[in-house]
């Protein structure tokens, strides 16, 4: 309970720093959201008659509570430049980068726990140091660039997929999620290697430790042992990393979107930016920063759920 | 029912070649308790993990051969030797410490050799590890199923890796130094307690250590070694009385002569079973 109640307050104070920074960075940067939605050739004193009825000319602190009532009460503000609700702009945004976000962590796992177990069991041989040199490559490419030759390769090559032939959840889940395994893919790539590195790591650690010999010495096979022994206390020291790679994830997902033509959170934040549109630039930044926030609690959770030595 | 013949072992170190253990022979009737002395890197702990089919990859093996009744140890490959591990032959460790997995529940780890060479259904292993629990008298059995190795003491932790090793029924249990992380009343208590289960299920045990008061207590026979090669072997009444190496009697003249027939001494022999539990 006491857990609870420290991370909740936690949780809300990096909220609050975290929307002041969003607010306080547009006051900061150049640019009008009045001028951007009347354009160059709009008279100043339309401009400024604008400003004066969306409450800009008000001071920086009064327009942030007011900001912060709203959004507690539920309602995110209206973007300038749609005219729409926040929430119902980006309310169906959201599953798509989440799920995005959700299936490149899924990647990472499925790549980086057979390979790192392949690893360590035989360590230093071809298969070993095979994986070793793969890795190394595969961490230093930035998955922007792996999409764009995913794109060649799958689309234009081999024309698995339609590149930018996005098909919403709404015709076809199947379609949609089809859609979504190379983006997928190229955002989990580069952290999976990462993941290899450190869990074949981790796990060459573990399988020298005298529980191992115990294990063996009850006629345990060395893959046995590997899974059931090693696997779970192997990946204690990870679990912060994968954190935050579930976090990256929803980064790069921002990134890839634009390779691949998605619709979701990212290409609304990037339009939103240039357009000084910042209701719905705060909203999503809120958005990522609580996913992310509550991502880290989890793994608390789970640290303590794997080694029941923890205490939290 | 062992017998291990003209054993010798050297480790591929770079450069040269240390040889660990050398011609070493001897044997092991059933349900005896043998004991064998020795400073560290006299090759005992060696000697030891090759029965238990541990050696590990930088230790190669010269000649030998170790014969657990009418099988050839040596000779078998690794998944017929798997089939003798944890059935056949058991071995516990030092460390009780660490020897247990930390993220494994009690009954998980006691259980596995069962899992791995019988074909009992959950309940039955289940019946079988309160069972094993019990004879090496630890209380609760029932809760400590549900506890992880943090929770426990080293003596009890030392009578969970036991219970663990003898769950299957070996003929022959190896022990790698199990008392000597333990503070002096647990260690008398684990002595007695593996002398009762060797009476019990007539379950040989290879006893080995660098305290010859240890093996003296509870063995019948030692063997002392010494740079990889036994210089010494017979009753242990007789090894302790009368010393034929200058080697033993530096043994026996390092037991701190205070401690036998002290009134604390016996006191520590009491106070054991109690202290443990």
């Amino acid at each position: 309970m006491k857990f609870v109640l420290k991370k909740i307050t936690g949780l809300i104070i990096a909220l609050l720093i975290v929307s002041m920074l969003a607010f306080l960075a547009f006051e900061v940067i150049p640019g009008d959201p009045a001028r951007s939605i009347l354009g160059t050739e709009a008279t100043e004193a339309k401009v400024q008659a604008l400003r004066e009825e969306m409450g800009l000319n008000r001071p920086l602190p009064q327009r942030y509570g007011q900001w912060v009532k709203d959004f507690l009460t539920g309602d995110m503000g209206t973007s300038y430049s749609y005219q729409v609700p926040v929430r119902e702009m980006i309310g169906d945004k959201i599953p798509i980068t989440i799920t995005l976000a959700v299936m490149a962590f899924f990647f990472i796992l499925l790549f980086s726990i057979p390979i790192s177990l392949l690893s360590v069991r035989y360590e230093n041989r071809f298969v070993d140091r095979f994986f070793l040199i793969l890795n190394q490559v595969t961490m230093s490419i930035p998955p922007f660039f792996i999409g764009i030759v995913f794109t060649f390769l799958f689309g234009l090559m081999f024309q698995w997929f339609t590149p930018g032939g996005y098909i919403s959840y709404t015709e076809s889940v199947s379609g949609f999620l089809g859609y979504l395994v190379l983006p997928s893919i190229a955002i989990a790539l580069p952290k999976a290697a990462m993941t290899t590195k450190m869990f074949r790591n981790s796990l060459i650690t573990e399988m020298r430790q005298d529980y191992v010999r115990t294990a063996l010495s009850r006629g345990n096979s060395p893959w046995r042992v590997l899974v059931r022994h090693a696997l779970r206390n192997g990946i204690l020291p990870i679990i912060t990393f994968l954190g935050m790679a579930i976090a990256d994830m929803i980064a790069n997902s921002i990134v890839i979107e634009q390779v691949f033509g998605i619709p979701g959170l990212g290409r609304t934040l990037i339009s939103s930016i240039s357009k000084r549109d910042y209701p719905v630039v705060e909203a999503v930044i809120v958005l990522i920063a609580v996913v992310i926030l509550v991502i880290n609690v989890i793994v608390d959770l789970l640290y303590q759920k794997l080694d029941k030595r923890i205490e939290i | 029912m062992l017998k291990v013949e003209n054993l010798s072992i050297h480790f591929e170190d770079r450069g040269g070649n240390q040889e660990v253990v050398k011609n070493v022979s001897f044997a092991l009737q059933d349900s005896e308790i043998l004991g064998i002395v020795g400073e560290s890197g006299s090759g005992k702990t060696m000697t030891a993990l090759t029965i238990a089919g541990l050696l590990k990859e930088e230790a190669i093996l010269d000649s030998g051969t170790i014969w657990l009744d009418e099988r050839e140890l040596l000779s078998l490959t690794a998944k017929e030797m798997r089939e003798v591990q944890g059935k056949e032959i058991s071995m516990i460790f030092q460390e009780p410490m660490t020897a247990l997995n930390p993220t494994m529940r009690i009954e998980k780890q006691v259980e596995e050799a069962l899992v791995l060479h019988t074909e009992l259904s959950k309940e039955e292993r289940r019946q079988k590890v309160l069972k094993a629990l019990e004879d090496v008298e630890l209380e609760h059995p029932k809760q400590l199923c549900r506890k992880y190795p943090h929770e426990l003491s080293g003596g009890m932790r030392q009578r969970v890796m036991i219970a663990a090793a003898i769950v299957c029924r070996p003929k022959l249990l190896i022990a790698d130094e199990p008392t000597t992380a333990l503070d002096v009343g647990t260690q008398e208590s684990i002595l007695k307690l593996l002398k009762k289960l060797n009476q019990k299920y007539g379950m040989g045990i290879l006893f080995i250590s660098h305290n010859l008061r240890v093996v003296n207590e509870l063995c019948s026979r030692v063997l002392v070694m010494k740079d990889g090669q036994i210089i010494e072997g017979g009753a242990a009444e007789q090894i302790f009385q009368n010393p034929q190496t200058e080697y033993t009697k530096e043994l026996i003249a390092a037991i701190p002569s205070r401690m036998k027939g002290s009134r604390f001494y016996d006191l520590l022999k009491e106070k054991a079973g109690e202290r443990d539990a």
